[in-house]
């Protein structure tokens, strides 16, 4: 009885603050050396982006830009700009995910690195497994989530979402970008 | 253990690699990652530029490829000839016909599912004995994570992983617990890796394009959609067995063991 007690007190704090399954693998620091490990500054910009600009990404890249100011970073050495420093995020059915992109002055893409990574697949609360691995846990009892979230085999997911998302910037960095590189 | 974990999207799903935290790790997960993303593109069936593609293109002639494409068609094909077309890469032709792979123009005879002896491997590369194509999506997932792991050994990592869209591999003596999820998402089961690897496919009866994993079943064989889990040493053999796993009724299930050098794990079968 008191066992069941603690996962019916665990469950409303499960749902409000752990997701089913969530990682964070590097911060947006971190990102930055890995993507440009010469940088020695990373300035930020902002690009305001009107209706017509942002209906003319969605109709190129085939992605909504959801937001109309636009943030990036002009990754520098002290003699010149290298690229362009990224961090954008996918909010799908099922995942949430924020990744960092780097891209270079040529408008390559040198590398996409997840930040954060977090999916709901699945009827979690529901799941025997699931409340299982919490039975005897109580509330006070810290949730970690990089100690207890395991790697996942199975219904793992696409990541096409990410690569629409990268795709997306591609064509805000070769219509609107491109041209303030000098700044 | 706690980690230093990456992750990438590659090979159309998220790579993640880990390691026991330390100063060269990150180092050494960049070498393990270059080897997926090398893998990516040599065995991608949708770009026009890999490996994959050279040999599908070609009508007979010997095609030189990179060794790590001999390798893995070495694997694919004595592997078709042990499981006796179980497992079947040599099936481009049906799945472009289905509309699960892009179409391309087509040779001449072309053959939809072919078997073990319909390519001739060298070791500069390949031939055609018949017109079939292949496909190494059954497999290469499982041969990126063999590669990638391998890497971050060579880099001197002791305790570490690769799970490449849910095919695993750990560096023997790393504990990693893994959840095994069912294909509607639910979570079927836990286990702890610490040799090997593990890796999970689902099988939908009614073949559908938009599945990842998809099967062309033999007509004699029973079919039910489910999940199916399987270890073995090598990542690439549990990525390819857990198709044959899902081709064997639950009584032969262990013929995987006795005869393919597997072990399936857990397995569910929906009612259809």
């Amino acid at each position: 009885m008191s066992k069941l007690n603690g996962i019916s007190l665990l469950i409303p704090l499960i749902s409000i603050a752990a997701p089913a399954y969530g990682v964070q693998y590097v911060t947006v620091a971190e990102a930055q050396k890995i993507l440009f490990p010469e940088a020695v500054k990373f300035s930020e910009q902002s690009l305001i982006l009107k209706d017509e600009q942002r209906d003319s990404i969605k109709k190129e890249s085939g992605t909504r830009q959801r937001e109309d100011t636009f943030k990036y970073s002009l990754a520098k050495t002290n003699a010149k700009t290298l690229g362009y420093f990224i961090v954008d995020e996918v909010v799908g059915k099922h995942e949430f995910i924020t990744y960092a992109v780097g891209i270079d002055m040529g408008g390559q893409v040198i590398g996409i690195e997840i930040l954060d990574y977090r999916e709901t697949h699945g009827g979690q609360i529901r799941d025997v497994a699931w409340r299982k691995k919490f039975a005897g846990k109580k509330v006070s009892d810290p949730f970690q989530l990089d100690v207890d979230v395991p790697n996942i085999s199975g219904a793992t997911l696409s990541s096409r979402n990410v690569l629409d998302g990268v795709k997306r910037l591609l064509v805000i960095h070769k219509n609107f970008l491109r041209a303030n590189a000098s700044q | 253990m706690i980690f230093r974990r990456r992750l990438r999207p590659l090979l159309g799903t998220f790579v993640e690699i880990g390691t026991a935290p330390s100063n060269g790790c990150d180092s050494a997960i960049e070498l393990a990652f270059a080897k997926v993303k090398l893998i990516e593109a040599l065995l991608s069936y949708h770009s026009d530029a890999s490996d994959l593609t050279k040999f599908n293109m070609s009508s007979g002639d010997h095609v030189s490829l990179a060794s790590e494409t001999i390798d893995i068609l070495r694997l694919a094909t004595s592997l078709a000839k042990e499981t006796d077309g179980l497992f079947n890469p040599f099936v481009g032709y049906a799945l472009e016909d289905f509309g699960h792979l892009p179409l391309r123009a087509a040779g001449q005879n072309s053959i939809a599912v072919g078997n073990f002896k319909d390519i001739e491997i060298t070791s500069t590369g390949a031939r055609k004995r018949r017109e079939i194509r292949i496909v190494l999506d059954g497999i290469a997932k499982g041969f990126a994570v063999d590669l990638a792991v391998a890497a971050l050994v060579e880099a001197g990592i002791e305790h570490g992983f690769v799970n490449a869209g849910g095919d695993i591999r750990v560096i023997d003596g790393t504990h990693l617990p893994v959840w095994i999820r069912n294909a509607d998402g639910t979570l079927g089961e836990f286990v702890n890796l610490s040799r090997g690897a593990l890796a999970t496919s689902s099988y939908h009866r009614e073949l559908d394009p938009s599945s990842p994993a998809v099967l062309v079943p033999d007509e004699t064989r029973i079919r039910r959609s489910g999940t199916w889990t399987v270890t073995a040493n090598e990542a690439w053999r549990a990525d390819a067995l857990t198709k044959v796993a899902a081709q064997l009724g639950a009584h032969e299930l262990d013929r995987l063991s006795s005869q393919f050098g597997g072990t399936c794990v857990y397995s569910t079968v929906c009612a259809d």
